[in-house]
């Protein structure tokens, strides 16, 4: 049996899509409302039984999702294996943000990452609230090559299924033994930009 | 258990099955009467003499009305004048020339009076049926049975499905050869025994088989006599059971007391612990002032985050290996050895931690200077509602998160990386607790990272940019994943702020 390893994946979209409620319930079985005992979602780990012999710890980094905290974003994407870009489907301004995440993600990575593709609140799928059309985005994700999937927070629709899906072509796409890697998350590149906009900061206004 | 009271109250004794499960409840009572009578006088034992808690809270309780013992303080009475009140209750009962005069007998197994001169009496006596031996045994059977079935199995005797029809024909020839009919009580009782063979309950079922065994001996209405004599029994004991009930609650509080005393003990044993791992540490370091000094020498002459990371690293590790064979470690359990290594790390580091924090020296405390002075200006014309924040209207009744704010101050008292990290690290966990009480849902980093920012921008801690090159340089390898993300997420709320600046 291998030990079991890790990996980081990163939480992107628009606010209020329900990017923390996807992590809750994959990684407590809980839906928000009902998660009395869990405090913050913002940083979420769960392990997965890939197979009868792997299992891995996915790391799940939730992200402001607001248009205001877009650059932070890369602080939170680096280094990361995976990604999961969440949009609401009864949302289609939502959509075209994720799109520019998986378009920022792609251009970063140069397609080194998996990127999962989350449609969102499909349990409002019935009625007219639905804005965004399935296959439409289904035939975006297959250009992109991205896991695409409606998933439901709040009914536990797909949600397991979309993060067993990127886990495992992210198993597949590494050799366990850089999955292994414990704390292999922070790049060692990061000081130096670090100080440099501390720096500038202070220095301009000096 | 307060409900089996009230439904002594409404009570249907027609209907069999409602009263058996009354009969059960009395007899879990039963169980329950021994079992808190003893935790009662044990209990006594150990607060009557100076527990004045524990008097506080047996007063702070309402009281019972219709039980008068209650109403007397509780050091008064003990378990045994309770007891002994009850048992004389019982024998009054045998005077008035009731049917219950087995009451005391049962009630008390422990004093057998009757049963010297009921030897020379028959066994089964239909004529003198509640006071002969077969029924006095049933009723005793039956209260242990009834203790430990499964109520559920009543609500199919009930129900319109002829239950006889799925035990085996074998037991039902059985039960109609004999000379009393099936009725509901023995139907129930071979249910159990049924279900006592599924799960494999031997004690149970050997039990059950026996119980079933004497109910068999009598007929209908011979049981129904049986069912409403155990209910007698249940009410005559109905206030001492509400006694029991008020007591035991008492002592569910005790214990919730006792845990959390238990917890502030444990606490300021850790603390004692700590206290001595920090002074024997201390003077093992004094020994090794002249090392200390070379390694601040060393250190502020290196100019490479990694070489200083390898440096300190090294130096650590020394202290650790050499403190193993240090006079005043001999007899160190592993756990105080650990407890060692994060002393001595805090400590080395409170030595070479100006160095540390300033590896440029003035020029890293003036950058410092300038950057909180520019927050300083930010944080007064910074509000929850600012467009660069847009705090959620939900959480902005926390406003200004002073718990938090606090918290983030303290980040200065921290010398090591670790440690600074723990602090933001308690500082957004504070944020998240605040908004999951506002908000009702778990906070994500939507709702976060504004409220983040603003702290920061309030609480505003010097050297602001020096933390955190300072956590970058000597501990960024060294972050588990949570570390990790949280100290991300601070960082991006700082390069926010310079951003708004």
């Amino acid at each position: 049996m291998r030990r079991p390893g890790q990996f980081k994946m990163v939480l992107l979209g628009e606010s209020a899509v329900g990017k923390s409620s996807l992590a809750l319930r994959f990684a407590k079985g809980q839906y928000q409302e009902h998660a009395e005992s869990t405090i913050g979602a913002a940083f979420l780990t769960h392990t997965l039984q890939i197979d009868s012999d792997t299992s891995l710890k996915v790391e799940l980094w939730d992200t402001a999702g607001q248009e205001r905290y877009h650059s932070l974003a890369p602080m939170y994407y680096r280094g990361a294996q995976a990604a999961l870009v969440v949009y609401d489907i009864t949302n289609s301004e939502s959509l075209r943000r994720a799109k520019m995440w998986v378009k920022e993600l792609r251009q970063v990575n140069a397609g080194d990452m998996v990127i999962g593709l989350a449609g969102n609140k499909a349990d409002l799928a019935t009625g007219n609230k639905r804005q965004v059309d399935t296959r439409e985005v289904a035939e975006y994700a297959e250009e992109n090559s991205l896991i695409f999937m409606e998933t439901s927070a709040k009914r536990g629709d797909n949600v397991t299924e979309i993060f067993m899906n990127v886990a495992k072509q992210v198993a597949a796409k590494q050799p366990t033994s850089t999955l292994n890697k414990p704390h292999g998350a922070f790049p060692p590149t990061k000081p130096k930009q670090k100080e440099g906009s501390g720096c500038c900061g202070g220095d301009s206004k000096s | 258990q307060p409900s089996t009271l009230i439904s002594t109250q409404s009570l249907p004794s027609s209907n069999v099955g409602i009263s058996t499960s009354i009969i059960k409840s009395s007899s879990t009572n039963k169980s329950n009467e021994k079992r808190s009578t003893n935790a009662i006088s044990a209990l006594r034992r150990r607060f009557v003499g100076g527990g004045s808690s524990s008097h506080r809270r047996d007063r702070s309780i309402p009281e019972d009305d219709h039980s008068q013992i209650e109403q007397q303080p509780i050091e008064t009475i003990s378990a045994d004048d309770i007891l002994a009140r009850y048992s004389s209750k019982g024998s009054t009962n045998i005077d008035n020339g009731s049917k219950l005069n087995t009451t005391a007998d049962e009630s008390h197994p422990e004093t057998i009076p009757v049963e010297t001169f009921t030897d020379t009496l028959p066994y089964y006596d239909p004529t003198n049926l509640d006071t002969c031996r077969a029924f006095i045994d049933a009723k005793k059977k039956l209260r242990i049975v009834l203790a430990s079935v499964d109520t559920d199995s009543i609500n199919y005797l009930n129900s319109p499905i002829n239950f006889s029809q799925y035990l085996p024909s074998q037991q039902q020839q059985n039960s109609s050869s004999n000379r009393k009919s099936s009725n509901n009580l023995i139907l129930f009782l071979r249910s159990q025994l049924y279900e006592a063979i599924a799960i494999q309950d031997r004690d149970l079922q050997a039990q059950v088989y026996e119980t079933l065994r004497c109910v068999q001996q009598f007929n209908e209405n011979e049981c129904k006599e049986l069912i409403r004599s155990m209910i007698d029994d249940y009410r005559s004991r109905s206030v001492y059971i509400a006694y029991l009930v008020k007591n035991n609650e008492n002592l569910l509080n005790i214990t919730y007391h006792q845990d959390r005393l238990l917890v502030r003990i444990q606490r300021d044993q850790d603390l004692c612990k700590l206290n001595l791992i920090n002074y024997l540490v201390k003077l093992f370091l004094d020994c090794k002032e002249h090392l200390l000094q070379k390694l601040i020498d060393k250190f502020s002459h290196l100019s490479s985050a990694e070489e200083k990371m390898h440096l300190i690293e090294l130096f650590l590790q020394d202290c650790c290996r050499e403190i193993t064979s240090d006079i005043n470690w001999k007899t160190a359990s592993p756990e105080q050895f650990a407890m060692s290594q994060t002393s001595i790390e805090r400590m080395v580091m409170a030595k070479i931690y100006t160095a540390a924090l300033y590896p440029n020296g003035q020029i890293d405390v003036q950058r410092d200077q300038v950057f909180s002075s520019h927050i300083r200006t930010l944080a007064e014309q910074l509000d929850p509602n600012h467009q660069k924040l847009r705090i959620q209207k939900i959480c902005q009744r926390e406003c200004p998160w002073p718990s938090a704010q606090a918290e983030l101050r303290l980040i200065n008292a921290y010398k090591t990386p670790r440690d600074k990290v723990g602090c933001v690290q308690r500082c957004i966990r504070i944020i998240q607790n605040l908004i999951r009480l506002a908000s009702n849902s778990a906070a994500g980093a939507d709702d976060t990272i504004p409220i983040l920012i603003y702290v920061i921008v309030k609480a505003n801690p010097p050297n602001l940019l020096s933390i955190m090159q300072y956590v970058q340089d000597l501990y960024s390898s060294r972050f588990t994943d949570e570390e990790s993300y949280f100290w991300t997420m601070f960082v991006s709320g700082v390069k926010f702020i310079n951003e708004m600046i």
